[in-house]
């Protein structure tokens, strides 16, 4: 397992491999949304309670577990730069930041569109919705960190400490329809006791997550390869600097 | 069956505020990762010439 770690240390054995999976990548997003949208619109039937605004849940719902993943990824990340010290950790770390941060603040917007005709109200300050945004607020907290300090290993390190604190934050979000009275509905799909929804509303639902999923890697592996891109450019600027003020001294 | 009702201006914006979003930040990845790709080449060149 540490070995297969290592394998893709090397950034250069990295992008030849994001090279040939992006391509497959990106036709599996593109075919798992066309399929996801199709249930959502054409076959999933409308709510009994809720009418036709459940459709609202086949963007907003996929979009929660995706800015979910995205911080326990960074989380997972900050533990192979902190601990591992895996030359790809913080990359992959500072890439996920804004993609995690979209699909939180898609999550945030969609809930609200959602909320206004079946709750009467943009927003509640109940505790699914609060840690939700909490959760935005600490994406955006990280990529300003990254953005502050200049030193690409001290920057790293400054965001893995913080990601782990923030890590507080997901089982938080996770049982907060659990642990408090909240407006918000409880989980009806990732439960113990198994998914408590229609198969015909089920799937078109997974087909979404899978399809944000598939995106959200292909988007990790384009950012990753221009994060690396922007690395070796400016080791070679600064090098090509150096090699200027040396022959300057002689 | 297209399923719309009285509330199809939430559905729709909902579908569009995450498409455009999504569209948005896709676009700027791949823009990102050309200009990239274009001054590494242009650096490179001026490095070896």
């Amino acid at each position: 397992m540490t070995d297969a770690l290592y394998t893709f240390a090397n950034p250069r054995r990295f992008t030849q491999l994001a090279n040939i999976l992006l391509p497959w990548m990106v036709a599996a997003t593109i075919l798992a949304l066309l399929v996801g949208q199709y249930g959502a619109w054409f076959v999933a039937p409308p709510d009994y309670q809720q009418g036709e605004s459940i459709r609202i849940k086949y963007v907003h719902v996929p979009a929660a577990w995706m800015s979910m993943m995205g911080w326990t990824m960074m989380s997972l990340s900050a533990l192979g730069t902190l601990v591992f010290r895996h030359p790809l950790a913080d990359v992959a770390q500072k890439v996920a930041a804004p993609i995690g941060a979209v699909f939180c603040a898609i999550c945030l917007i969609t809930g609200s569109l959602w909320g206004k005709p079946m709750w009467g109200t943009w927003w509640v300050w109940d505790a699914r919705l609060t840690s939700m945004l909490v959760l935005l607020l600490m994406y955006l907290g990280v990529i300003a960190l990254w953005r502050a300090i200049e030193e690409p290993v001290m920057a790293a390190k400054a965001v893995s400490i913080v990601t782990l604190v923030g890590a507080i934050n997901i089982p938080i979000i996770k049982f907060s329809v659990d642990w408090w009275n909240t407006l918000h509905q409880p989980a009806s799909v990732l439960r113990l006791d198994g998914p408590t929804i229609h198969s015909s509303m089920l799937w078109p639902l997974l087909v979404m997550g899978l399809a944000s999923a598939l995106l959200f890697a292909t988007l990790m592996l384009v950012g990753m390869r221009t994060e690396l891109i922007e690395r070796r450019l400016r080791r070679l600027m600064l090098n090509d600097a150096a090699l200027d003020e040396t022959r300057r001294v002689q | 069956m297209l399923g719309l009702d009285h509330n199809s201006g939430y559905i729709l914006a909902s579908y569009g505020v995450t498409f455009l979003l999504m569209g948005l930040f896709v676009w700027v990845t791949a823009r990102r990762y050309a200009a990239a790709k274009r001054k590494l080449t242009k650096v490179s060149r001026h490095i070896d010439g």
